[in-house]
């Protein structure tokens, strides 16, 4: 159990920071989620990477945590902090379209912002997202595309023509 | 502006911008900690009733389950009954030592549970206790890189009906010694492992295993082949395991009867016999013998779900090491 604490901890406490947006929340869903995989240890085959399961258990426990009252009815979601700018992305990017982007990817529906955040963030391959959402490759495709889709339809609401 | 690019510039800074520092890293891993604890306390009454309750239903289903008892023994699958360890790793471990056990010595672990040894080791990770159709075997699984064979069992037979023992080079508890047996206790170690039974035929199944083992091991490493990736293909045993990785039955005659046809084309034939791996994740299968002319020959199998056969892929050919000799 040490092990696995000290092998994927703070991997699954950055998921959950990003799927949560909020740390402290986190915090709490992370101690869950290796509570559950403690408890679910002797039943765990092998049949997929601890990595893997664990990124499972902590989405759905993000998930919980998102259909509970305390979540609608207590707390409210602060502002995306706009990252700094490196210089190398200021050669490619300029500054209000990077402002948005960050903006909008907060804003996304968590259906939406999930797809992303496992994809770039998380730079997990289909085949691992698929496992850790328990969909096929091809609903992965499929769902990656109408979260990249639903972006840039947002971004041009805002005014910024992203291809 | 490219979305694709616009994304993954994001998540390189997200993935800078994100500070955790260890401290608080450590608070985390430390609650974590001090609830597995709480639920120990509280879960060990529940393993013993789950136990408890295996026994009953062992004992109420008795009459039930020796009408399917020659079944039985070969189901695979009954095998995988949760087992009270408290680590990950050991659980992999223990499920390759049951596989190993199965493929290389046909030795069928059916039930698992906790060793009266538990706690009499110090440096031990886990005591459990394995046991197949009538046999039992303990199985004391120390940390990676302990040496267990350095361990020295001492027995005292000179009290009839008063049989102790107890063990040198080891740190144990010493309120838990001596221990007592109704005969002698035979021992094996592998490397972390100290195995230890009342039954000389147990152990010598459980050697035998081990010792094949590391021979078909060798076998793959000198064609430069992980052993890991493959599993063997005992002769007599094609069941729920290989099916279990997606194998079907026609395909492992199929390739058990291919992988003789140098015993027939080169008669007289002083070769070793021929050692079929089959892939764990790919539908392929390696067969390794030795020509009886020098050398160690591979021959890499791919199998066609078309056309239900087996088609050749590739052939090596390596100077010999003397394979003859590693088979029983």
């Amino acid at each position: 159990m040490e092990q696995l604490v000290d092998d994927h901890l703070y991997r699954v406490y950055r998921l959950c920071c990003w799927l949560v947006q909020d740390r402290l929340v986190a915090e709490d869903i992370t101690q869950e989620v290796f509570l559950r995989a403690y408890q679910h240890l002797p039943n765990f085959r092998g049949d997929s990477k601890v990595e893997t399961w664990l990124y499972r258990i902590a989405v759905n426990e993000c998930k919980r945590y998102r259909r509970s009252w305390s979540f609608r009815n207590l707390f409210y979601q602060a502002d995306p902090l706009v990252p700094g700018f490196t210089e190398l992305e200021e050669e490619v990017m300029q500054k209000e379209e990077w402002r948005q982007l960050v903006t909008t990817v907060s804003k996304l529906p968590y259906r939406h912002r999930q797809m992303l955040i496992l994809c770039y963030f998380e730079e997990l391959s289909a085949e691992e997202i698929a496992e850790v959402l328990g969909i096929s490759t091809g609903a992965v495709y499929t769902r990656l595309h109408r979260a990249r889709e639903k972006l840039k339809a947002l971004l041009l609401k805002e005014g910024e023509d992203w291809t | 502006m490219d979305i694709e690019k616009g994304l993954r510039l994001l998540a390189k800074r997200e993935q800078k911008a994100f500070k955790a520092d260890a401290e608080h890293l450590k608070q985390i891993e430390q609650n974590i900690f001090a609830q597995v604890k709480g639920r120990k306390k509280s879960g060990s009454g529940r393993i013993a009733a789950i136990l408890a309750c295996s026994v009953l239903i062992a004992v109420t289903s008795a009459g039930v389950t020796s009408e399917f008892g020659q079944e039985s023994s070969k189901n695979w699958s009954q095998e995988k009954e949760s087992v009270p360890v408290s680590d990950y790793f050991v659980q992999r471990q223990l499920e390759s030592m049951k596989e190993l056990m199965w493929v290389y010595g046909g030795v069928n672990i059916e039930k698992m549970s906790r060793s009266p040894l538990d706690g009499v080791f110090l440096d031990a990770k886990e005591a459990l206790l394995l046991e197949d159709k009538r046999r039992k075997l303990h199985v004391v699984l120390f940390p990676e890189g302990y040496q267990a064979d350095q361990i020295k069992i001492k027995e005292d037979f000179t009290r009839s009906h008063d049989i102790t023992y107890t063990f040198e080079n080891a740190r144990l508890k010493a309120e838990r010694l001596p221990l007592r047996a109704s005969g002698p206790t035979y021992v094996y170690a592998f490397q972390n492992i100290l195995f230890l039974t009342n039954n000389l035929e147990f152990q010598a199944d459980v050697k035998y295993a081990y010792e094949l083992a590391q021979k078909k091991a060798a076998m793959l490493q000198s064609f430069s082949l992980e052993p890991s990736a493959f599993i063997y293909l005992s002769n007599d045993k094609q069941g729920r395991i290989y099916a279990d990785l997606g194998w079907r039955e026609e395909a492992l005659k199929q390739i058990a009867r291919l992988s003789m046809q140098p015993v027939f084309e080169n008669r007289p034939y002083k070769g070793s016999l021929p050692s079929v791996f089959l892939a764990r994740h790919n539908p392929t299968a390696i067969v390794i013998y030795n020509d009886g002319k020098g050398r160690d020959q591979s021959v890499r199998y791919r199998w066609v779900e078309q056309t239900k056969t087996w088609e050749l892929e590739e052939k090596q050919s390596l100077p010999a090491k003397d394979f003859a000799k590693q088979e029983r």
